[in-house]
C-alpha cells in the first residue's frame, strides 16, 4: 500500500463521522458548482436552466458509469 | 438548497415522524472511512416504502418523487427516488426487505447525532459487508475500494467474526481475504 493512502486514513480517522458525512455532501455542491460554471465557459450565453439540464445528462452518464464493472 | 440541508431535511421529517430508517451507501462509508464525493443519500426505510416516500415530498416539495419503483432481485429490495431537481441530488429510500442481512444490519444500526439531529447509520461491519456482497455480484472496484478503505480506517474496531459470517453466506469471503491481504501491515 502506498503512503498516500494511509495518510488519507490517518486524517480520516481523526475527524468524526458525522462531520466525514456533511464534507462528502459539501464536495458533491462544490463539484456541482463547478460543472456548472464549467458549462457555462463552454457554451458562453447558456441560460442557467440550459446549462443546468446539460449538466444533468453529464450527471446521468457519470452515474450510469459509476455502476458499471 | 445543498445536498447537505435536503438530506438533513430528510433526517428531520422521518424523525419527526417517527419513522424507523438507517443511513447506507457512500454515506455510511464517508461515515466509517475517507471522505469521498456524495451524489445520493441512500436510506433503509420500516414500514411502507409509498407511503414515506409521499410522506417526504408532501412536507418536502423541491423534492420530486419518481413513482417508478425500482427492484434489486439479489435482496428483494423495493426502491424509490426523490429527486432535487435544481441540485442534481438524489435521495434513494429502500424498503427493508427479509433478506437476512439486511434484517440483521438494521437491527444493528447506530445512532449519532449529525448537526444537532439523531442520525440512524448503518454499522462499520455491515457496511463492509454490504459493499463486498455487491462488488462479489456486480464486480464494481468502487464497491470494492469501499469496504477496503471501511476496513483500514476501522482497524482494531471490526466484529470480524460477524464479518466473516455474513460473507461465507454471501461468497464474498475471496474478496474479504484478499482485501486484508492488501492491508496486511495491519491484518
Amino acid at each position: 500500500m502506498d503512503d498516500f493512502f494511509w495518510e488519507e486514513i490517518e486524517r480520516a480517522r481523526k475527524i468524526p463521522g458525522a462531520q466525514k458525512m456533511t464534507e462528502s455532501l459539501r464536495l458533491f455542491d462544490e463539484s456541482m458548482r463547478r460543472m456548472l460554471a464549467g458549462i457555462k465557459r463552454q457554451f458562453p450565453g447558456i441560460s442557467d436552466e440550459e446549462a443546468r439540464r446539460i449538466r444533468h445528462e453529464r450527471l446521468d452518464i457519470v452515474r450510469k458509469l459509476a455502476e458499471l464493472p | 438548497m445543498s445536498a447537505e440541508s435536503i438530506s438533513l431535511r430528510v433526517i428531520e421529517i422521518l424523525n419527526a415522524n417517527q419513522v424507523a430508517y438507517m443511513l447506507v451507501g457512500s454515506l455510511s462509508t464517508n461515515f466509517h472511512s475517507i471522505v469521498r464525493s456524495t451524489k445520493d443519500a441512500d436510506l433503509v426505510i420500516q414500514g411502507d416504502l409509498g407511503a414515506t416516500a409521499g410522506l417526504i415530498a408532501r412536507e418536502y416539495p423541491d423534492l420530486k418523487l419518481d413513482p417508478q419503483y425500482g427492484f434489486k432481485s439479489v435482496t428483494g429490495t423495493t426502491r424509490l427516488l426523490l429527486r432535487a431537481i435544481e441540485e442534481d441530488f438524489v435521495v434513494e429510500l429502500f424498503g427493508l426487505s427479509i433478506d437476512p442481512h439486511d434484517q440483521a444490519r438494521f437491527l444493528r444500526r447506530i445512532a449519532q447525532d449529525w448537526e444537532g439531529r439523531q442520525a440512524w447509520i448503518a454499522t462499520a461491519e455491515d457496511a463492509v459487508i454490504t459493499k463486498l456482497r455487491w462488488a462479489e455480484i456486480a464486480a464494481r472496484h468502487k464497491d470494492y475500494q469501499d469496504a477496503k478503505n471501511v476496513i483500514a480506517a476501522q482497524q482494531g474496531y471490526l466484529d470480524w467474526l460477524y464479518i466473516e459470517s455474513w460473507c461465507d453466506q454471501h461468497g464474498s469471503r475471496l474478496l474479504l481475504e484478499k482485501i486484508r491481504g492488501e492491508l496486511k501491515n495491519i491484518y
